[in-house]
Formats: structure tokens, sequence, C-alpha cells
């Protein structure tokens, strides 16, 4: 880098520099049961998201006495014009979906009258008082098989977990919570992530009749706030 | 703090400090598979399992039999499966999503 800024932590790692895009928070907020009968959450956010992709959704369920079932994610808007994100949750018997959300976007917003903004050589904000860059808490590869269970219609639950024990103020990245993935049938595999808060234990879930084993999906952790 | 940068949101709570690790974008591409079983790969120089994560979500809303493509951070490369890889009898995913790879320090 010729000119600019650079801020690098005491770990000698660059956190915001005005030469690459990182991920932004451009708003934050609350999802809550207001469609589906009370079994999902529509967002609309309060500041458009301005990027050509689609910004990333983190989530973090209030805690339950017990579990909380997230699934069907998908985003809702077009390039440059993203204005909100639906959430549901496994079934109709479990907790309705309650809890914090952040969504960013690589680049900020300028929305600041006061503080810093930074551009990089192409007039693109990297960086806004009004849009911080998310933290980087934790990230895994894939998630670890632990068991399975039958549902009532014969089809196979396989539970896999990450070693996270809710620590406080950590959301999970959830746009891969969505699209179904590849089965050994023609019913797709369906694909949730459960908070067990009872058992402080946070689940992937994968449903299908020919369910593999065979399971890769990173999971991506971040917070907002030190 | 010694030396370095805090910021604070306009709730007075701290965002970021001399601690922090944030995420920045290295690649983020449409991926397009058409029918047969396979992969494709993408070079990131400098980022692996270490220090990374490939992910790849849709590009907005989704047909409800749309099926995801999977990823595998390598070092240095990013691959694409459109099925689930070491599984004989998986099916198979066709589209395009986007590919997004991330490196944290």
């Amino acid at each position: 880098m010729q000119y600019g800024l650079q801020f690098v932590n005491n770990s000698n790692s660059v956190v915001v520099d005005s030469e690459f895009a990182r991920l932004c928070v451009i708003e934050n907020g609350r999802y809550s049961p207001n469609v589906t009968n009370g079994y999902g959450a529509l967002v609309t956010f309060a500041r458009v998201v301005t990027s050509q992709n689609p910004p990333l959704v983190f989530v973090r369920p209030d805690t339950v006495t017990g579990v909380a079932q997230l699934g069907g994610m998908r985003v809702i808007g077009g390039p440059g014009n993203w204005t909100g994100f639906y959430v549901s949750t496994y079934n109709t018997i479990g907790f309705p979906p309650n809890g914090k959300y952040f969504v960013g976007s690589f680049g900020g917003q300028s929305v600041a009258s006061y503080g810093m903004r930074l551009w990089d050589s192409n007039a693109q904000v990297l960086f806004d008082s009004g849009t911080v860059c998310a933290s980087f808490t934790r990230s895994f590869q894939n998630w670890t098989y632990l068991f399975y269970e039958l549902g009532p219609q014969g089809e196979y639950r396989n539970f896999y977990s990450v070693d996270f024990n809710f620590p406080a103020g950590e959301y999970l990245l959830i746009n891969n919570f969505g699209m179904n993935m590849c089965s050994g049938g023609p019913v797709s595999r369906a694909l949730y992530n459960w908070w067990d808060f009872s058992a402080n234990k946070l689940y992937a879930v994968t449903i299908a009749y020919a369910n593999p084993y065979a399971f890769y999906l990173p999971a991506v952790f971040a917070k907002i706030a030190v | 703090m010694a030396y370095g940068m805090r910021v604070w949101g306009a709730d007075g709570a701290l965002q970021l400090d001399e601690n922090s690790f944030t995420v920045r974008v290295i690649l983020s591409t449409p991926v397009t598979f058409v029918n047969a079983k396979s992969s494709q790969d993408f070079p990131v120089p400098g980022v692996g399992p270490a220090n990374g994560a490939a992910i790849v979500i849709p590009l907005g809303e989704y047909d409800a039999n749309q099926k995801q493509f999977e990823t595998e951070m390598l070092d240095g490369v990013a691959r694409v499966y459109n099925h689930t890889r070491g599984f004989a009898s998986s099916t198979v995913a066709t589209g395009t999503m986007l590919l997004i790879v991330m490196r944290f320090n």
C-alpha cells in the first residue's frame, strides 16, 4: 500500500485499511415471528443494503428453555437494493423465531454525519463510522457428525456440531441455511441450525430419506461489538 | 491502550479495538454448474484452511427445487463441488451460486 490508512492490531494483522473491502455491519436489529402463522420472521431493513452481491446475514436467537430451530433463510431484494431477509423455524411445535441479527456487506455505506470514512482507489467506500467492520470470532470448514434420529415419516435427521458454547454476542452466518443440499434420492436434504440452549450445543441438522453422513458446510461466526 | 484505533457506535458501545480481527473479501464470483458431477477450482493465493473460509450462497431468491453446491478450502485454492463429495450416490446440483472466499488474518 503506497498511501492511505492502515490499522494493525496487537497480533500484527491488518484490521482496516484503505485498500481492501472488509465485512461491514450495515444494519442490526431484531427478528420476530410476523409471518407464516407466527413461525416465520420477515425482516425489512431500515437501511437498504446497496451492494451488488447479496449481503451476509448473521443471527443470534434469543435464549429459550429448549432448542431454537432455524432454517429456510432467504435474502430479499436484488443487486444494489437488498431490502430484507426471511427465516423460519423447523416446525410449528417449537419456539417461534425471536432473536438478534446483523446484516453485512463487503465495504461500507456512506451514512455517518461524523467520524471516519475511507475510500479505495476506485472511490468505493471501504469504511464508514456508521457501518463499522464486523469482528471475526471463529470459523470451521465443516461440522462434525454426532448422531441421527428417525423422524415421524421415516426420514433421517443427522446431527452435526462445532465447538461453540454460546459466548455472548457471537452470531452465526445463516445465508447457507436456506437452500437444500444434495442427498441420495429425489427428496433433497433440508438444512437447519438448532441452538440447544439447555445442552449448550449448536447443531447443524440435515433431513432427508437418503441422508449421507458426509456433510461439508462451513460455519462462520462474528460479532458487532468488542 | 498503548497505540492503535478504537471505534464506538452511536450507542456508546465499543465496536472495534486493537484486539479485533476483521473479515476481508478475497474473491467473490458467480459459479455455474450445468450437469455432470464435477468440481471447479479457484486460485486464492495466501488463503488456506488456517486463515480463511470459502462459502457459497444463493444469489438472492431461489427456487425451492434448487440444491446448493459445496466448498472445500485448500491451501491457495477454493474448490466448489456440485455434489456431496465422498458420497457416491449423491445427486447433482445445477445453476449458479455466489462463491465468497474470506480471509480472517
